[in-house]
């Protein structure tokens, strides 16, 4: 059913938003007055002559290296034909065996003699008894005729027909399946997605058998028509999720989408926010969990980079492992994260606001043991901080565009060799390297590369707090920070859901992960239409 | 407004305290080896809590007389032997109590008690070694017109570490109970001793019976208050000393009944 | 005027919103203000007595708003009382939410003078402080009560927390004996335990974004039931351990509680810096409600946007901040905005009355 659908819509690939949203929303939808204009009037009309086509598409692409136009009489009709395509990106063995033998020799074979037949008739049999093509589009604008050739389709125009027939001959470059590399997991499915987005749809639809699940097919970036699809659980997802999530897309415009990160930019609430307001991953299993939960899914052509849509602030700190591994360890490891969470944001900015500011408030011993460390080192802790810091974050930036061999090599030689020597020369003290060492090892245990990343750049805000105003500052940080967070909004749903407002039986999946058998219900926060899990137990 | 941190703790140096501040213990921090040892001190004579910043300002604000424990120079070591009597109404140091004397006070308020008691036997007049492990204390106030009385509960509860009588029988409950009144009579001796010099000689109340007074008769309190020392010092008590031995060490034990 | 949205007020945001902004200033000093007053050692059921109390005027607040639903006192006490006079009310009440807020700031900037940064301009903290109290004022009331909502169990949990690592201080003859001077002087301390409930008036402005059926009037109770425990086991463990003349020498009892113990063994030793963090969260929370209710006042009576105030309003709180010269102005102003307070829960008790004899005209 979905098949036929799709094939239907994408016979006009360009306009085909309206009557997407038509199709979905069968429901109430009212149905707009579409326009279809006399054919004439449009310049990129297919014309009956084959002569005019021709014409036409030599002027427009024909200059091209790498496109072909071959031509040639269908049969022994005296009908001439040509097919248009691009060598590379077309399968030569399907167009050679499946297209051109058989209206150049079969047609003759099969309807010896059909001099007299009418040019709907003769496009009838070729479309119905001839062409052993899967997938066969009819199209009546020159302009779609490019947009598909240029993927790689082969186009078919027959003389007296003014229909040009799109031919699945597709001959992708595509990789195979691999772990996906940001997101590795001890125990869960190895398989990632790729940069297929056809072979995507078919992951997640092999994992999320659900005649519910919805694929809705758009066509983005003006120039470069790249395919994005919409994946949610009909009967699952917020209805009014899902037309924000339409409407955002829509608004996309611009010339080229070359990865989800564009998309991301271009739909999410806040672009000032440095938080990540839109999930991306690249497990197959994280995005049918969050279909599940009754959110969207934005699959893009070229990235094996999912979006998921709306994201709330405890998801950055939750990965599918948790659910896989005993609940207990789920829970422990949530909790070490938040954690990790915090001691990454505040852990420099409070031991620089207690050295500068507070010496007072450190235990006696510690205090001493600190002093010690610290005597004949020239910078006021801040700087200090700052250096390491920064030689830390340089180190890892290195370590991450080199080659890996070598990138491993400078992060360990970097980092022992620079904090050694740093201490060595008294230019830090051993205490700060400590700081900041564990301040950049508590970042990374952040499942989210995104929300990592945040956490590392904003504790430079905190740290320029602290050392104007000690704890004060960290205050005021924390509270920009909570201010922020409380007043962000992804898709409607509140990003420091569902700490606040609080939601009780949400409280079973934030930090305590509570055993499966428990969480009977799906997010409150989402407004599913269907809040029972069906797949618990009673 | 106090700035300084109130959780200092407070000691009183007899001599020179920049000579104690000066002591050199395996490169310790003289203060930190300070605290230890006030800290680590044997629980015999009934520790003295230590007493912070913050509790001397309660007790100058509520004008209670309290105990410091106080600390010299023994050689090249520190030594804690002593406690500064602090009168609470003059915020003056008064005096200083002996080993001795402490010891005997601190029946009366110790918090935790520890350490033993040396008693004879009466009958045998035998040396009877009582360690101390638990005190349950009750200070109770008298008002009768104008004399005041306190009746001070004890029951003490602990063992017995060494028994001089060396009894060749098993023990014997009798043989328990006389030990248990010896060593009840040890005890009241001691505090009847150094209560006397208390109220004798420094005329203070560090043993908080002005507590019990304020708790007990919180209205004539009020009046008691301005003249408390006086009354505190013509103060009489009554003792009622239980002792209680739950073990007798590892000699002896019950004696046998010859039928069973 | 901005248009009120839709979404209301759960009954737990409101209960968070209004124990926020009981919980505030009066937290450090309370001990003190109670048993000076009091002189004995009873004064936390000064506190509890006068808990209940204000339950009760809360519910009656709380009654009062739920006659006008969707309106803030600024817009039904002229329906109840008539537009002059409804006017003249909204001004007292704008005046006394004013010296309130400057009050309160000054408060935090004078805390943080002297436990966090005596060398830093108490101009410079007051208008760091401002910004990010406009920051989150702009948001609108639902911002807000996700806001609270992430403070209020932070400041419980670490409340609790340290005042029960304080319990080695403790000794219950401090409190004792219970009633030994009768119940005259607890009597005596009611009033000056009514300055930390100060905040209930928050009812008549709150009732405006929620519905105003039975669970607001629970969640208004609730919402000051919380802070009196609270401040009950504050005044019961300080008392118990700083004894009642400690209490009456300190003008902070509570910072000077914590400051007087140390717990070894632990990742701190010292737990004041924990007091102070959840105290500036806590009056911020105090500040933005104030604030709140303020601009939304003055929006009301001008028919005018909130954000022109919000940000005209700032000046006019900078310089009335600064306006005390030293820690007694402060405590002689805080006493000043008591008896103003006490006189708008009269006034709200009054327009109760005027209103049921309306209803039943």
């Amino acid at each position: 059913m979905r098949k036929g659908k799709i094939k239907k819509l994408e016979t006009k690939p360009i306009r085909n938003k309206e009557k997407e949203q038509k199709k979905i929303e069968q429901s109430s939808e009212v149905k707009p007055t579409e326009k279809t204009l006399p054919p004439q009037e449009h310049p990129d009309q297919i014309k009956d002559k084959l002569a005019d086509n021709l014409k036409w598409i030599q002027k427009e692409i024909g200059n091209n290296a790498d496109i072909s136009i071959r031509e040639f009489e269908i049969g022994k009709t005296g009908v001439s034909a040509a097919i248009i395509f691009i060598e590379a990106l077309s399968n030569q063995l399907v167009i050679q065996q499946q297209i051109l033998k058989p209206l150049m020799i079969d047609f003759a074979n099969v309807y010896p003699n059909q001099k007299q037949l009418s040019s709907t008739e003769l496009k009838q049999k070729i479309e119905n008894n001839i062409l052993a093509v899967s997938k066969i589009q009819e199209i009546k604008r020159l302009s779609d005729l490019y947009y598909q050739v240029l993927k790689g389709a082969t186009a078919l125009c027959i003389d007296g027909v003014p229909i040009a027939l799109l031919l699945n001959t597709q001959n992708e470059k595509k990789r195979n399946i691999e772990e996906p590399i940001t997101e590795a997991l001890v125990r869960g499915p190895r398989i990632g997605l790729t940069e297929h987005i056809g072979d995507n749809a078919a992951i997640l639809r092999q994992r999320l058998s659900d005649n519910n699940l919805i694929f809705l097919e758009y066509k983005v970036g003006k120039r470069t028509q790249k395919t994005l699809y919409l994946a949610y659980i009909k009967d699952l997802v917020n209805p009014e999720l899902l037309s924000e999530v339409k409407k955002r897309i829509e608004k996309i415009e611009i010339d080229d989408l070359p990865e989800s990160g564009y998309v991301e930019e271009l739909i999410k609430d806040n672009y000032l926010s440095p938080f990540p307001q839109v999930q991306n991953t690249e497990r197959p299993d994280r995005v049918v969990g969050a279909l599940l939960e009754g959110r969207v899914a934005i699959l893009l052509d070229g990235t094996p980079f999912v979006l998921i849509v709306p994201v709330t602030f405890s998801m950055m700190l939750q990965s599918p492992e948790d659910y896989y591994e005993n609940w207990i360890f789920g829970t422990v490891i949530r909790a070490l994260r938040y954690a990790a969470a915090f001691v990454s944001l505040f852990l420099p900015s409070i031991y620089i606001s207690f050295i500068s500011f507070h010496q007072g408030l450190i235990p006696t011993t510690l205090a001493i043991s600190i002093a010690g460390t610290r005597e004949g080192v020239p910078f006021p802790s801040f700087i200090e901080a700052f250096l390491m810091e920064f030689a830390i974050e340089v180190l890892r930036e290195a370590g991450l565009r080199l080659p890996r061999p070598v990138g491993q090599t400078v992060g360990l030689v970097g980092g022992l060799v620079i904090g050694q020597a740093a201490v060595q020369a008294g230019i830090v003290s051993p205490i700060m390297v400590i700081v900041v060492a564990l301040t950049a090892i508590s970042s990374f245990a952040i499942p989210q590369y995104g929300a990592g990343l945040v956490l590392r750049l904003l504790r430079f805000g905190g740290m320029i707090l602290a050392s104007l105003f000690g704890l004060f500052g960290v205050i005021l940080f924390f509270l920009i920070l909570s201010i922020h967070f409380v007043k962000l909004k992804s898709f409607g749903v509140p990003y420091a859901a569902p700490f606040v407002p609080y939601r009780l039986s949400d409280f079973k999946d934030i930090i305590y992960r509570a055993p499966i058998l428990q969480m009977k219900k799906r997010p409150k926060m989402m407004q599913v239409q269907n809040p029972k899990r069906k797949g618990s137990g009673s | 407004m106090i700035i300084i941190r109130a959780s200092c703790v407070v000691l009183i140096a007899k001599g020179q305290a920049k000579d104690i501040f000066e002591i050199k213990v395996d490169n310790e921090i003289p203060v930190n080896h300070l605290l230890d040892v006030a800290n680590n001190q044997d629980k015999d004579r009934g520790t003295l809590s230590e007493v912070t910043l913050q509790k001397m300002l309660d007790h100058f604000a509520s004008e209670e007389s309290f105990l410091v424990q106080s600390v010299m120079l023994d050689g090249k070591k520190v030594k804690f032997e002593e406690a500064a009597i602090i009168d609470g109404k003059k915020k003056k140091l008064i005096g200083f109590l002996n080993d001795k004397e402490l010891e005997g006070l601190s029946w009366f308020f110790a918090k935790e008690k520890g350490g033993t008691v040396v008693s004879r036997d009466p009958k045998t007049n035998q040396m009877v070694v009582f360690s101390v492990k638990k005190l349950e204390r009750e200070i109770q106030p008298k008002m009768q017109g104008k004399r005041i009385s306190f009746d001070v509960k004890l029951k003490v509860i602990g063992q017995i570490e060494e028994d001089r009588r060396y009894p060749k029988q098993n023990f014997e409950l009798s043989s328990i109970q006389q030990a248990e009144k010896a060593v009840a009579a040890e005890i009241k001796k001691k505090m009847m001793t150094s209560l006397s010099t208390l109220q004798s000689k420094y005329k203070t109340d560090v043993i908080q019976f002005g507590t019990a007074m304020r708790i007990q008769y919180p209205r004539q309190w009020q009046q008691l208050k301005q003249r408390w020392e006086e009354e505190f010092s013509q103060a009489s008590v009554n003792y009622d000393i239980k002792v209680d031995i739950r073990n007798y060490g590892t000699i002896g034990g019950r004696k046998q009944k010859s039928d069973s | 005027m901005l248009p009120r949205s839709k979404d209301q007020l759960t009954p737990t945001q409101v209960a968070v919103i209004v124990c926020s902004y009981l919980l505030g200033s009066g937290t450090l000093s309370l001990p003190r203000v109670v048993t000076s007053e009091v002189g004995t050692p009873d004064g936390w059921l000064s506190v509890l007595i006068a808990g209940f109390l204000f339950m009760w005027l809360g519910y009656i607040m709380a009654k009062l708003g739920a006659y006008f639903p969707g309106k803030t006192i600024y817009e039904f006490g002229e329906e109840i009382v008539g537009k002059w006079l409804g006017l003249l009310i909204s001004i007292f009440i704008i005046v006394y939410f004013l010296s309130e807020l400057a009050f309160e700031t000054r408060m935090l900037v004078e805390i943080t003078k002297t436990y966090l940064l005596e060398n830093t301009p108490r101009e410079v903290t007051l208008a760091l402080f401002l910004f990010i109290v406009v920051y989150i004022v702009v948001g609108g009331i639902h911002p807000i009560a996700r806001l609270f909502g992430i403070f209020l169990p932070i400041t419980i949990i670490v409340l609790v927390f340290i005042l029960l690592l304080g319990l080695k201080l403790f000794d219950i003859n401090q409190l004792r004996p219970f009633m030994g001077q009768g119940i005259i002087p607890v009597i005596k301390g009611i009033l000056p335990s009514t300055r930390v409930y100060l905040g209930i008036e928050g009812i008549l402005i709150i009732s405006a974004f929620t519905q105003n059926g039975k669970p607001f009037k629970k969640a208004v109770l609730a919402g000051i039931a919380l802070p009196m425990l609270l401040y009950v086991m504050v005044m019961i463990i300080v008392m118990g351990s700083l004894s009642v003349e400690g209490v009456s020498i300190r003008i902070f009892p509570t910072i000077d509680f914590i400051r007087s113990y140390e717990i070894e063994g632990l990742l701190f030793e010292r737990f004041e810096t924990l007091l102070l963090t959840i105290w500036i969260l806590q009056i911020f929370t105090v500040i933005v409600s104030v604030f709140y209710v303020l601009v939304t006042g003055l929006a009301c009576i001008f028919h005018k946007r909130e954000h022109a105030f919000i940000y005209g309003i700032l000046p006019v709180i900078y310089i009335l901040s600064l306006i005390p010269r030293n820690m007694n102005e402060v405590s002689l102003w805080g006493d000043w905005n008591n008896q103003y307070f006490l006189m708008l829960c009269g006034i709200s008790f009054i327009l109760l009355l005027i209103q049921k004899i309306r209803e039943k005209r």
